[in-house]
């Protein structure tokens, strides 16, 4: 720039300068001192006219034939706009939906994950889905707390049923728990014990048929009432929160759905 | 962009057969400046095919291409002058280098501010506005016997 003395002869002054001058790019204080250099230079004057008169040309010139007009007309457009579901479809596959596609693989990998960890048996179940051990722990407890009474229940009719002798009361509540055939293989060879006394053989028939039903219905209420119980617990995990595998399950269903709809809706649009 | 018109229809359907090839890279946006990239850049190898296998075009065909206006003035001279000013224009406009010719035409014909034509180009601003007053300079050395025709 320092070239642009007026003093300076034409050779010396720089015309990109004064392009930039012509076309109005110049911030003031040059736009300033390349005025005053048109105005002491007459060939800078004449560039500055040209480039101008040249600049008017081109902007005048008209624009390239076009063979064929691209734009779009009102009829094109309502013709190409998707109508009714379509409608609703289209718009997802547009960039703006493209999250879907990294989301809806992201869903089906946790579905199948968590799926897999919660329904197939093993320690890995148990120790990867940190619920299900709460929620199995807490109905065995309760189950086993159940139980201890219902012993104590079918202890009671048994000791009342072995009232007459003492010997076969003590026997059947002790074997109880095992079954009837504990009960049954105990009752015979109490027998022979209470033989000696008259009262005792029809007590002690009466005994090993009393506290049979007993058992047998606590053995029933012992294989029973865990599963009520678990069925229990189900349900109030269904109240509360939903269990894993019907979480994963949604999950994965959710995925495969966006999946689904992301490629129908590109497949529409290409169409 | 391209001089010759058959060469600018080709480079258009290059350009809407490789949106369309490419519409999977579409990222939102303006369709309108998307769509003005890839066009651009197909007028660009439009230029560079043009280097490599020099046309003849058919002169009238170039001619009618580059009709101006009518009907503003009637007057024969004025007319005839305004025909010389266009070709000797177009002439010198497809004497210049490629990467200024496209910044003066999106420039003064297309009307494209210079942020535009840098985003269009994928170049600087700085660049835009450099290719844009060499090529005016580039315009002004081959045409200055010719200025009459620019006086009227």
């Amino acid at each position: 720039m320092a070239v642009n003395e007026p003093s300076a002869g034409h050779a010396d002054h720089d015309e990109l300068w004064l392009v930039a001058y012509a076309a109005g790019d110049l911030p003031d204080p040059e736009r300033i001192a390349a005025e005053e250099l048109v105005r002491s230079c007459p060939d800078c004057a004449r560039l500055v006219e040209e480039l101008r008169l040249i600049r008017a040309a081109t902007a005048s010139l008209p624009a390239p034939r076009r063979r064929r007009d691209f734009r779009l007309t009102a009829d094109d457009a309502a013709r190409l706009r998707p109508r009714g579901w379509r409608r609703l479809l289209v718009p997802l596959a547009g960039p703006r939906f493209a999250f879907t596609q990294p989301l809806a693989a992201g869903l089906v990998t946790i579905g199948i994950a968590v799926l897999l960890l919660t329904t197939v048996p093993g320690s890995l179940s148990e120790s990867a889905s940190a619920p299900a051990p709460m929620a199995g722990g807490a109905p065995t407890e309760s189950a086993a707390d159940k139980v201890a009474p219902l012993a104590g229940v079918e202890a009671a009719p048994s000791e009342g049923a072995g009232v007459p002798s003492e010997v076969p009361s003590e026997g059947p509540p002790a074997v109880a728990p095992l079954g009837p055939a504990g009960a049954l293989g105990t009752a015979p060879t109490a027998e022979p014990a209470p033989a000696g006394s008259e009262p005792a053989p029809s007590a002690a028939v009466a005994a090993p048929v009393a506290p049979a039903p007993a058992p047998s219905e606590g053995a029933r209420s012992l294989t029973a009432q865990p599963s009520a119980q678990e069925a229990a617990g189900r349900a109030a995990e269904a109240a509360g929160a939903p269990p894993l595998p019907l979480l994963a399950t949604l999950l994965l269903v959710a995925g495969i759905g966006l999946f689904v709809l992301r490629w129908g809706a590109r497949r529409l649009a290409r169409t | 962009m391209v001089p010759d018109p058959d060469q600018a229809s080709d480079a258009v359907q290059e350009a809407f057969f490789s949106a369309y090839r490419n519409f999977g890279s579409f990222r939102g946006g303006s369709v309108r400046s998307w769509l003005s990239r890839i066009a651009i850049n197909a007028a660009m190898d439009a230029q560079r095919a043009r280097k490599r296998r020099p046309v003849q075009p058919y002169p009238e065909l170039e001619d009618e291409a580059w009709q101006p206006p009518a009907g503003e003035e009637s007057d024969p001279e004025q007319v005839a002058v305004a025909v010389e000013r266009t070709r000797a224009l177009a002439q010198a406009l497809a004497r210049i280098g490629d990467d200024q010719r496209t910044a003066i035409v999106l420039f003064d014909v297309e009307g494209y501010d210079y942020a535009e034509i840098a985003d269009l180009t994928g170049v600087s601003l700085g660049t835009v506005k450099s290719r844009i007053h060499r090529g005016r300079l580039a315009l002004r050395a081959l045409l200055r016997d010719r200025m009459e025709l620019f006086r009227g």
